[in-house]
């Protein structure tokens, strides 16, 4: 019944290993192989290459900040989309400053898709290399981990023209339009500023990078309405006799560092140490 | 969700389309990865397919294959951005030039390059294909990628790369080839083959077809 020959398997080799012949077809190959000592090799040898060619590329895992960035990135594309024509048609903002906006609403979805990430890997689809990650995600303070957080994956700063930051000032309810002008003691390059959600507020986030190429993230906040004073992983530390308490500590190697100022809240993760933060912070609120 | 409540409040309703997005996020980032051959580029080829698909998805047709439109955008993405020009006739008429004929290899040192067990090459030869696959020309590199990696079907691929079933099929034969000759001259490297003597016959087919290959890029 069959008439295949070793030539027209060699002519039809990837299409059978790839299962792209008609079942009647495929069969007859088959048949063939099973007899044939050298054809059976050469099957076998195609067959070999494709699993060697996706076990090696199947090995590679996206990492787990490029994960969360991902995310962030994809929320705020799809935030963007649905909400800038309602934004921007009802004349109530510009486009500038309507996309700082939607990305610190979009923020929020980091958490929501990292944890459906989770449920799907406790489904038992993904590796326990992830839920290991996720361990880090969970946090011991929400505030101060969301603050931490947006320091280590930071999305990138959405504007820094002075004009646009000084827009800020009434979707924040405190003056944030300074900050820029008082630097970090001269210290710091200015990369840009964006909103942030902070609990149910937003704040300004601005990210610094230093000399040493070390970064820093700066928050001006309503303190009124968002406390991060009083988060258990903070410790209060007196920098200077008249400046008052900055709240310092560590999270996931980062510094974090928290004070008021004039009824604004300031907070700083940086990749310093606890002393030079909270000097810089002080700085930064204009003491 | 036993952590972050207030989050959980906010959005309650997380976009389903963009949920399935970003489940493909190994996938294309393991493909990216091969196609870019760095790790930076490969996350920004990412980040920019999962953008697109999410800015375009009025053009995403419900019930059709999410990976399949997914990949097409990262295949057309990486060729406008990435490509270093090099195509296929580049390598096919080079110094590097191959027999590309069935029956280069003898049916013994297929054998031996097989392991019986994992059903795919020896480790000390696989060690070597991620190297092997990424000195491909890019065309027959993302076709072997599509084929042997995400199991998409010919016809599949044809859409994703934009080239008729016919190229597709030849792409994959090449680049597979190329793969294996690879391979094949590192396993003789490593000891573990004697190494196949490439007789008269398809010494002069190898030459013919560098001829052909030479004579189609002057005239293209």
């Amino acid at each position: 019944m069959t008439h295949v020959k070793c030539c027209d398997l060699a002519r039809s080799l990837s299409a059978f290993v790839d299962g792209e012949l008609e079942p009647s077809q495929a069969l007859e190959f088959q048949h063939h192989v099973d007899g044939c000592e050298s054809c059976e090799a050469r099957v076998r040898f195609a067959r070999s290459s494709r699993s060697s060619v996706r076990n090696t590329v199947k090995s590679a895992k996206a990492p787990e900040t490029f994960r969360v960035r991902v995310a962030a990135v994809v929320a705020q594309a799809s935030e963007s989309e649905a909400h800038a024509d309602v934004m921007t048609s009802s004349g109530l903002l510009s486009w500038r400053v309507a996309g700082p906006l939607a990305a610190a609403a979009a923020f929020v979805l980091v958490w929501a898709s990292v944890s459906k990430l989770q449920d799907r890997s406790a489904d038992g689809m993904a590796a326990s290399a992830s839920s290991a990650a996720n361990a880090s995600i969970i946090p011991v303070d929400a505030l101060v981990d969301t603050l931490v957080d947006q320091h280590a994956n930071p999305l990138p700063p959405e504007t820094s023209s002075p004009t646009e930051i000084a827009q800020f000032d009434r979707f924040i309810g405190v003056p944030v339009r300074n900050v820029p002008d008082r630097g970090l003691q001269g210290q710091g390059q200015l990369l840009g500023a964006r909103m942030v959600p902070l609990q149910e507020q937003r704040a300004a986030m601005f990210q610094y990078v230093m000399g040493n190429g070390r970064r820093v993230s700066v928050y001006v906040y309503n303190p009124k309405k968002v406390r991060l004073g009083t988060s258990p992983v903070l410790r209060e530390s007196v920098v200077r006799n008249d400046s008052g308490p900055v709240y310092v500590g560590y999270v996931r190697g980062y510094s974090v560092a928290v004070t008021d100022r004039r009824g604004v809240g300031y907070a700083m993760a940086s990749d310093l140490d606890e002393n030079e933060s909270s000097k810089l912070l002080l700085a930064v609120g204009g003491h | 969700m036993p952590f972050l409540p207030f989050i959980t409040r906010r959005r309650p309703k997380q976009d389903p389309f963009e949920v399935d997005v970003l489940t493909h996020i190994d996938s294309l980032y393991a493909t990216a990865l091969r196609m870019t051959r760095s790790a930076v580029d490969a996350e920004d080829l990412v980040q920019d397919t999962m953008v697109k698909a999410v800015r375009s998805r009025s053009q995403f047709e419900d019930g059709t294959n999410l990976k399949a439109w997914l990949f097409k955008i990262l295949t057309n993405t990486f060729i406008n951005r990435y490509r270093r020009g090099s195509l296929e006739r580049e390598i096919l008429s080079g110094p590097d030039a191959r027999p590309l004929s069935d029956g280069w290899m003898s049916t013994a040192s297929m054998r031996e390059m097989c392991d019986a067990e994992s059903q795919a090459f020896r480790p000390i030869i696989e060690k070597e294909v991620a190297h092997a696959l990424e000195q491909l020309p890019e065309e027959f590199r993302i076709a072997v990628l599509l084929s042997d990696v995400e199991d998409f079907s010919y016809r599949e691929i044809s859409e994703i790369m934009g080239c008729p079933v016919g190229t597709v099929m030849s792409r994959l034969h090449r680049g597979r080839r190329l793969l294996q000759v690879a391979l094949h001259d590192h396993a003789v490297a490593m000891g573990i083959l004697k190494g196949d003597s490439v007789d008269e016959g398809e010494s002069k087919m190898v030459d013919l077809e560098a001829y052909r290959s030479r004579k189609q890029g002057v005239s293209g």
